[in-house]
């Protein structure tokens, strides 16, 4: 997945680009506008990242063209934490904004959360029992309680939910949440089924989900 | 000081010159107006018994004069004429003898001299009483069958003369009290003017230890009185700048040893690896703490001036700080922290972004301060009058001794802590808080995890 990133600060361009490409992205840096927007016409991107000053085309008027014409999703960077900044760099289309200085890991997720929200197309609201899920939220809303869902947590619980006391075998949970290409350990899966089991005995909720020997998980909706 | 002291001793001469003065005036003109009629009628009145008793005699102008002698011995002037050049004083002699030309005559004729109408040259009462001889009444009399004209006045030249005397005394000794009493009212004026003069240059110079003496009830009481408020703020906020200074600029230069301490061990190209991650998470954490500080400062700096200007609109209290959670949600999934909340839709008119603040800092604390699997959970009620928010983590919770602390600056639980806190957080929350008239509260217990609770009143002072 391609990710552009656009910065006339040479130091913070690497630092964005290091950590992206360790979690496997592929990177594209840019000094300028004009150089991000002449990059685009050979490339095509899933996301990019966009410093909101810069020389010459600022970041505002390269997110409204990014968004408007070309329809890529953008997360502005900003040095100022102020909310004529935010609201500015809502209307210009960005997705989301980060305050620099920002943590590496704050940036990574919110960039797994834009392009999981472009991504593919799942039920956004789902309802069995006394628990309605919100997967594009992360909430999970138990008897008028909001509990916020990590998100590998939200996708597996979304993805059985769809499929309500049916067997969901590991390998469909698997991708849903964490891509055909992953190679990781099961046990990671059965690690966050324990908490997601934690969090709904917590919060009273009138669903379980049952661990079916071989195949993989079931939800079950009480009665 | 000297100064002073000349300005109210002149200006009390002045005053004193200037009231004789017009008292003068004053008296000349209630003496035109209406005693000296008196005067000349009671004076007419003498002359009349005189004259009365002269043509009751039926004795000889001769005969007469033992008489008027012993009437001027009494204390009267007296002039007697006819109109053929015989003339008589009797009593003290006139100083100014010569009558206005055809008084003689007139009188003679039979119409009396009201003397001091005439007298217009002097208008100056004191004229009316000088031994003058134009200042007698004149009445006609028969002496035998000859016309004889008696002119007649009380002497008054030794009376006049003590009465000079002693209103020169008065007016002497009024004066001399007076100065005196203006100099020592004004020494006591001018006692606490110098001593205020002194204590302020003694805080010009930084020095709020002063104490002033004054103990007085009037407006100079008052003003020593604010002045040693004013000296106690001054002390106050003296030590408080001071303390701040000092506090900041360890905050900086702690967090920049380090940084500068692990930054230098990690140019060794020999470093395990193990060394090499810690110590570049040092310099990490220090650098983060950094940053947190300067924004936190300028924020503390500018709430710290007075009248921040305070934005009010409707602010959704529920929707921003869901705002807020998801804004920390990173941090939350990254130390595996569960998060709920059970929030009532509430509006509020108040600052959106100083609130904003105030959420961003009460979670950042509860995921700052919680254990690993910890929970989070925020309320919101909306109730009648109020509307209260709270914030719950089951963290490491605080000691009494320092939830008592936590919301003054620079106050860190526990200073070796490797967390990236700088202490300012809480007292930016609270200071923020007041200052949208609201309240903040907090619930803790060791070991088991903290409750801040926030309330703001739905209709605010303003």
């Amino acid at each position: 997945m391609k990710i552009l990133v656009v910065d006339d600060d040479y130091d913070i361009l690497q630092l964005v680009t290091i950590h992206l490409s360790r979690e496997g992205y592929e990177v594209l840096q840019a000094h300028n506008g004009q150089h991000a927007l002449e990059l685009l016409e050979e490339t095509e991107v899933s996301l990019a990242i966009v410093d909101v000053m810069m020389p010459g085309m600022d970041g505002f008027s390269l997110t409204r063209i990014l968004t408007k014409e070309l329809d890529i999703p953008v997360i502005l960077l900003t040095a100022k934490g102020q909310i004529s900044d935010k609201e500015q760099g809502f209307k210009s289309g960005s997705e989301d904004y980060l305050v620099k200085p920002f943590e590496p890991k704050e940036l990574l997720f919110r960039v797994a959360v834009v392009l999981r929200r472009f991504g593919r197309a799942m039920e956004s609201v789902v309802k069995v029992g006394n628990v309605k899920i919100n997967r594009n939220d992360f909430e999970v809303i138990i008897n008028d309680e909001t509990i916020l869902f990590p998100l590998k947590e939200i996708e597996l619980l979304t993805t059985l939910a769809t499929r309500a006391n049916k067997v969901t075998p590991r390998s469909v949970l698997l991708e849903q949440a964490w891509g055909e290409d992953y190679h990781g350990s099961e046990l990671t899966l059965n690690t966050h089924m324990n908490r997601i089991r934690e969090r709904l005995k917590r919060y009273n909720a009138s669903i379980e989900i049952q661990t079916v020997r071989g195949i993989g998980y079931k939800l079950e909706a009480a009665e | 000081m000297r100064t002073l002291y000349r300005e109210f001793i002149s200006a009390t001469l002045l005053i004193l010159g200037i009231s004789v003065l017009i008292g003068f005036v004053l008296a000349n003109v209630v003496y035109l107006a209406f005693t000296k009629n008196e005067i000349t009628q009671q004076n007419v009145e003498a002359a009349k018994q005189i004259v009365h008793v002269l043509e009751e005699m039926h004795v000889s102008s001769h005969a007469l004069q033992p008489f008027l002698e012993s009437v001027g011995r009494l204390g009267y002037q007296m002039y007697l004429a006819n109109g053929s050049g015989d003339e008589y004083f009797f009593g003290e002699p006139f100083e100014h003898s010569r009558l206005p030309a055809r008084t003689l005559d007139q009188v003679l004729n039979g119409t009396p001299y009201m003397g001091k109408d005439n007298i217009w040259d002097q208008f100056w009462m004191m004229g009316h009483f000088s031994n003058d001889i134009r200042n007698t009444v004149g009445l006609p009399l028969q002496i035998g069958q000859e016309p004889f004209a008696l002119f007649v006045k009380p002497d008054s030249k030794t009376l006049f003369s003590d009465i000079h005397m002693m209103l020169a005394g008065f007016i002497l000794a009024v004066a001399v009290l007076s100065l005196l009493g203006v100099i020592k009212m004004t020494k006591r004026l001018i006692y606490p003017i110098s001593e205020l003069s002194e204590a302020t240059k003694a805080i010009a110079n930084d020095d709020f230890t002063y104490s002033l003496e004054i103990r007085r009830k009037d407006e100079l009481g008052q003003l020593a009185q604010n002045f040693l408020q004013m000296q106690q703020q001054l002390k106050h906020n003296d030590v408080a700048r001071k303390s701040f200074i000092s506090n900041v600029s360890h905050d900086f230069q702690s967090p920049l040893m380090n940084i500068q301490g692990y930054a230098d061990l990690l140019i060794n190209p020999d470093l395990p690896a193990k060394e090499r991650i810690q110590y570049a998470g040092i310099v990490n954490d220090e650098a983060r703490r950094l940053s947190n500080l300067t924004k936190q400062l300028l924020l503390i700096t500018s709430l710290d001036q007075s009248g921040y200007p305070v934005r009010k609109s409707l602010v959704r209290l529920d929707l921003q700080i869901k705002e807020s959670v998801k804004k920390h949600q990173w941090s939350l999934q990254d130390r595996n922290l569960s998060i709920s909340y059970k929030m009532d839709e509430a509006e509020l008119f108040s600052d959106r972004e100083l609130l904003g603040i105030v959420w961003d800092n009460l979670i950042t604390n509860a995921i700052k301060y919680n254990r690993p699997n910890g929970h989070i959970f925020i309320s919101c009620s909306n109730n009648k009058d109020k509307i209260i928010l709270t914030f719950e983590d089951n963290g490491i919770g605080l000691s009494e001794a320092s939830a008592k602390q936590v919301f003054d600056r620079f106050y860190r639980v526990d200073a070796t802590r490797k967390k990236d806190g700088t202490g300012l957080g809480l007292s930016i929350v609270k200071e923020i808080v007041t200052l949208l008239n609201g309240t903040i509260t907090l619930d803790s217990e060791p070991g088991k995890g903290t409750t801040f609770t926030v309330m703001f009143p739905k209709k605010g002072k303003d």
